[in-house]
């Protein structure tokens, strides 16, 4: 196995700067790496790369043009394969999607592209981003970098969790610097935890959602993974901004006037609040443990913890599964093979147009999928939407206030991630419920629409052989309230130095 | 769907419950499927089914994230695709058309 | 009531109806593509209105603007926190799988619109609007056109604005319906929010119809049927007429009433003219409607309120009173002015405001240029004699400078040659008679007529016809009136 490059981004761009590397050659490393982890791992769905050097060629005439050079210059960025790219098949890990070729980018791609990345290839999801293991995928599983394989727990491997799975594993096994995900209910946190990776969920409208193929509309939004908190920072900034194209994106002056109430404060100078629910819920004695080094650093670093309540959490997991449900019911209607997508072959010359959209969906999804799509219909159709829809709408409000009503006393949240450390694949194949249950501490962020960051703690080794799964904890932050979650990530990062030091056991 | 007991909701759900969403969401199932979507979501249901029995008359339903209103955009025409970029992903072109099977009335 | 084998019966007509008006924005409602009509197909859409995946909607401001204008001017609340609203059923040509209206909470409601009674027009009727709400229009299936009797998709049409208007259960006849949608059609074209073209499908009306039949111990009410895309006024009252047959003889055979059987949809077949049914649901269609998480709500300001209700043009009731006061027109004329639309309404008041002589301006517009407009296929933007030089005919006539007759032939003219009155004039031999003129002219007639003028002194006062008839011939251009009077003055002076 190659090494992992323990490369920063800014370390990157100043050997371009020096010269001692030109960006073709440093493309052509990555294609190398890629080929060579990915057959294992099965992070990338598909690699772009001529495309790649094309643009890397592009970017190295540039060096010596003098032309302004933009802040991720030359860096390799992988995409989760639910983010359009202009000409570039997006399929979402769906058969309904598995040709379809968007002739419009996302928002966030052409920010990429303005900003001199390089955008390497389309990582392996969830099917439509829904599931925790990045199992759900017509390309197959994705394998965690980290655990090995247990003949006895783990025959195939460990979870790198989901659903942007292939994201975080691009990056846990250093194929690449930094990956985006998409995180409607934990999606970037959950994998981030599972492999080892910081991730981070902004703020609800502070990345724009053009381009991204709408899971739980009001939930979703697109985060940055990297393997230290300056890289996922500058990946953060470079993609976060007003887009005029997205209604729910933060205006200009709605942010500025959420960051005078929620201002930047050095870690010193921080409470930071331990949430009660999460903790008393059941948690592998590797994340207690996680949590418990984690509150010592903090105080050492002068931080006051706090105990607080948010006496809703229990409802937190319902209430989101109800919502993300009906609002995929419905985005996921215009997937009816008609005007683009798969589209059933007629078993018939007289076989109706129903008939053909019933059939069209029925191929074109999987099981997961359709299983949020009926729990969906089923929650928003006539007798039933008032118990299921309306009931979960008035808890996202009782939830938005029990964060509001904590942000009041204290400047971060902190807790779990995942209840545990990565699940070997295939653990909760047979329980929907189960799978759901790994989100329990990550939805609330979503349904408050907080920034949230999983941060690596520790790698902690698995009893039967000598390998290692990573152990983390998750942290919240009022509505733009990023550069607290940058701050604290920083001064833990630089205690847990062991993160960059060996990932493919 | 109609009148229905919130109590029974998790036995409620039947195989005619699973053909019913069927018709709804225009989704084909197999057999086998069903049968098993009908599990899953007594299982779903009966945890979300918490929520259903509480008062929460004081929280004002949130559909959204966050509190924003008025983000409009001007009247102002901007190019539209070309017919061709327009059916590019199209499954069946007749002419400038798109072409579906014929629909029962 | 009008069969007369069967018994006298006493019964209501009830009829509520909904009015889809496209607005007439310059592109779509959430995005930026045009709303031309008649354009290639599939050439006027973009991956938003095609609603291809990770696409997201922006609301266009006019068209709440111009939806606002519709509550103002109907007297309707406005609501602040609109929302939007998804609803959810599969056709081809509704690309999403939902259509993006508003549901319980329209941008406007609660309103009212009166007209003029149509079997008594001394009177007006009030129908109460129940709502106004915003949503999106689909696109153009055009069915059997391909192979195995495909269907083809048009998606031009998809996501133009439409207003939604719906009214209480509140008109009694299809007279009624059809007075209402003019007067509704007349405000909308003064407000300038919608070019109201039924032709084009800028305006289309779905009829909900069933009679309220009274005999002596209940009331009975026969089931709703909705007719459905009545593209003219013209089939819209006859639909509801046959409706109102038919329901009555099917009453009468089957006994049939509400609740007895599902809500039908009809539609007007205007070949035959009868209606047909196209669906009968046992079950209610299920929606599923849900607030779009990808727009946010609309909040209108009181001060944006009263920005719109300043800048809101006069309506057909004010232009009405301002005829009938200003320029004392009759209620007839002023009304038959108005509901032209504003054009003519504007040409009117340029006309009236140039020769100071209401009544004489709108005698010309009702009697020549009506007619003329309906004869030529015109509009009034087209007609070739601008307002301000039928003002100058108007006024030239008015203070006698012109008689009817000469001015009539100036207006012909005109039609084909686009000159000044000067001109025109010149052209016809139209000269100004001088006063000295008519006085050499009377001096001469009476000196040849002394026979003539003694019968008028001896009573017979038709004696002075021929005497103004031989003044015209021998100058043309000699005002009868004028001469008249200066004849009768030489007469009495001597
Ligand atoms: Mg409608
Ligand atoms: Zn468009």
């Amino acid at each position: 196995m190659a090494e992992k490059s323990n490369l920063t981004v800014a370390e990157r761009i100043s050997l371009f700067r020096s010269g001692r590397s030109s960006v073709v050659e440093s493309t052509r490393e990555t294609l190398r790496n890629i080929t060579e982890k990915n057959p294992s791992l099965n992070a990338f769905i598909e690699v772009w790369s001529e495309e790649a050097i094309r643009n890397a060629e592009l970017l190295d005439r540039k060096r010596t043009s003098g032309e302004p050079w933009g802040p991720l210059f030359g860096v390799p960025i992988a995409m989760k394969d639910n983010m359009c790219v202009a000409g570039r098949i997006c399929s979402c890990a769906s058969q309904m999607l598995a040709n379809y070729r968007p002739t419009y980018g996302a928002t966030v791609s052409e920010r990429l592209v303005a900003a001199d990345a390089i955008l390497i290839g389309r990582t392996n999801m969830d099917e439509f981003a829904m599931g925790s293991g990045t199992e759900y995928s017509i390309f197959g599983k994705t394998r965690n970098p980290y655990g090995g394989i247990e003949v006895d727990t783990a025959p195939a491997g460990y979870s790198p969790g989901g659903s942007s799975g292939g994201s975080a594993v691009a990056v846990a096994a250093g194929m690449v610097p930094l990956a985006l995900g998409s995180d409607t209910g934990g999606s970037i946190r959950q994998p981030a935890a599972f492999c080892g990776v910081f991730g981070l969920k902004p703020t609800y409208g502070r990345v724009s959602r053009f381009g991204l193929i709408a899971f739980g509309s009001s939930l979703d939004q697109i985060g940055p993974f990297a393997n230290c908190p300056d890289d996922l920072e500058l990946l953060f900034q470079v993609i976060a901004g007003h887009d005029r194209r997205d209604a729910t994106s933060l205006s200009n002056t709605s942010l500025e006037h959420a960051k005078t109430k929620t201002p930047d404060k050095p870690l010193s100078e921080m409470r930071i609040g331990v949430i009660r629910e999460h903790s008393a819920q059941e948690l592998s004695p590797d994340v207690r443990t996680a949590l418990e080094e984690t509150e010592r650093h903090l105080k050492s670093a002068g931080a006051m913890i706090v105990e607080v309540s948010l006496p809703k959490q229990e409802h937190a997991i319902a209430t989101y599964y109800i919502i993300a449900a009906c609002e995929a019911a419905s985005n996921l209607s215009r997937y009816d093979g008609m005007h683009f997508g798969h589209r059933a072959q007629r078993r018939e010359a007289s076989e109706s147009l129903e008939s053909v959209i019933a059939a069209s969906r029925g191929e074109g999804f999987g099981p997961e999928v359709k299983r949020r799509i009926l729990l969906g219909t089923y929650a928003l159709s006539h007798g039933y939407a008032e118990q299921y829809y309306q009931q979960a709408t008035r808890m996202r409000q009782a939830i938005r206030e029990d964060f509001a009503a904590a942000f009041a006393g204290v400047d971060l949240l902190l807790g779990p991630t995942t209840p545990a450390p990565a699940f070997a694949i295939g653990a909760h194949s047979q329980d929907p419920v189960a799978m759901y249950l790994t989100d329990q501490f990550t939805v609330s962020a979503n349904l408050a629409g907080l920034p949230a960051m999983s941060i690596p703690i520790k790698l902690e080794p698995l009893n039967s052989a000598d390998s290692t799964l990573p152990v983390a904890i998750q942290m919240h932050a009022p509505p733009c309230g990023e550069s607290r979650l940058f701050a604290a990530a920083r001064s833990l990062h630089s205690r847990n130095q062991m993160i960059e030091t060996g990932a493919m056991t | 769907m109609d009148s229905h007991n919130p109590a029974e909701t998790t036995q409620d759900v039947t195989v005619e419950t699973i053909c019913q969403l069927e018709r709804l969401a225009y989704l084909r199932l197999s057999d086998e499927d069903r049968g098993s979507f009908v599990n899953d979501l007594r299982k779903i249901l009966g945890y979300a089914r918490s929520l259903a029995s509480l008062d929460l008359k004081d929280f004002a339903p949130q559909t959204h994230a966050i509190d924003q209103d008025n983000v409009m955009r001007g009247d102002v025409i901007e190019p539209s695709s070309s017919v061709e970029e327009a059916l590019a992903n199209a499954p069946v072109v007749a002419g400038s058309f798109l072409q579906v099977p014929r629909v029962l009335e | 009531m009008s069969n007369s084998l069967a018994p006298a019966l006493a019964y209501e007509t009830i009829v509520g109806l909904e009015i889809h008006v496209q607005l007439a924005t310059k592109s779509k409602l959430f995005c930026g593509c045009a709303t031309r009509y008649g354009q290639p197909p599939n050439s006027q859409t973009c991956p938003i209105c095609q609603g291809l995946p990770g696409t997201l909607p922006v609301i266009n401001q006019h068209a709440i603007e111009l939806a606002m204008d519709v509550g103002l001017a109907l007297d309707m609340e406005l609501v602040s926190g609109c929302r939007w609203d998804r609803k959810h059923y599969f056709y081809p040509d509704l690309p999403k799988g939902y259509q993006t209206s508003q549901y319980d909470l329209p941008i406007t409601r609660h309103g009212r619109l009166e007209f003029r009674d149509p079997a008594d027009s001394e009177k007006t009727c009030v129908v109460r609007i129940n709502r106004a709400h915003l949503e999106e229009d689909a696109g153009k299936s055009l069915h059997g056109e391909g192979i195995d009797g495909g269907t083809w998709i048009d998606l031009n049409r998809t996501g133009t604005p439409l207003l939604e208007v719906v009214t209480e259960p509140d008109l009694r006849s299809a007279q009624e319906a059809k007075a209402f949608l003019i007067q509704l059609r007349t405000i909308l074209l003064y407000l300038g929010v919608s070019d109201c073209n039924m032709q084009e499908g800028s305006m289309r009306v779905d009829a909900n119809v069933n009679l309220r039949i009274k005999n002596e111990t209940e009331t009975i009410a026969t089931p709703i049927v909705e007719i459905k895309n009545l593209n003219s006024f013209r089939n819209a009252e006859r639909a509801i007429e046959y409706e109102r047959e038919r329901q009555l003889k099917h009453w009468r055979e089957t006994g049939e009433r509400m609740g007895q059987r599902p809500k039908q949809t009809r539609g007007w077949d205007a070949d035959r003219e009868v209606t047909t049914v196209q669906r009968e649901k046992e079950e209610a269609a299920d929606y599923r409607y849900f607030p779009c998480p990808d727009l946010p709500p609309v909040v209108l300001s009181q001060t944006s309120i009263d920005q719109r209700r300043a800048q809101l043009p006069r309506l057909p009731q004010q232009w009405k009173s301002e005829f009938t006061r200003t320029w004392k027109l009759s209620e007839y004329d002023a009304s038959v002015i108005v509901e032209q639309g504003r054009d003519v309404a504007e040409y009117f008041e340029t006309v009236a405001q140039i020769s100071q002589d209401g009544k004489r301006s709108a005698n010309w517009i009702t009697q020549e240029i009506l007619r003329l407009l309906n004869e030529r296929q015109q509009s009034i933007s087209d007609f070739p004699i601008a307002a301000a030089k039928l003002g100058e005919l108007v006024s030239a006539v008015s203070n006698s400078e012109l008689d009817h007759a000469r001015a009539r032939e100036i207006f012909a003219l005109w039609l084909t040659e686009p000159i000044s009155l000067r001109e025109a004039k010149e052209r016809l031999g139209i000269a100004t008679v001088s006063g000295n003129e008519v006085e050499e002219l009377v001096n001469r007639i009476v000196a040849e007529n002394q026979a003539a003028i003694d019968d008028y002194r001896h009573g017979k006062k038709q004696a002075l016809g021929p005497l103004i008839a031989q003044a015209k011939q021998l100058n043309s251009n000699v005002s009868p009136a004028k001469f008249r009077e200066a004849l009768l003055r030489a007469i009495d002076s001597t």
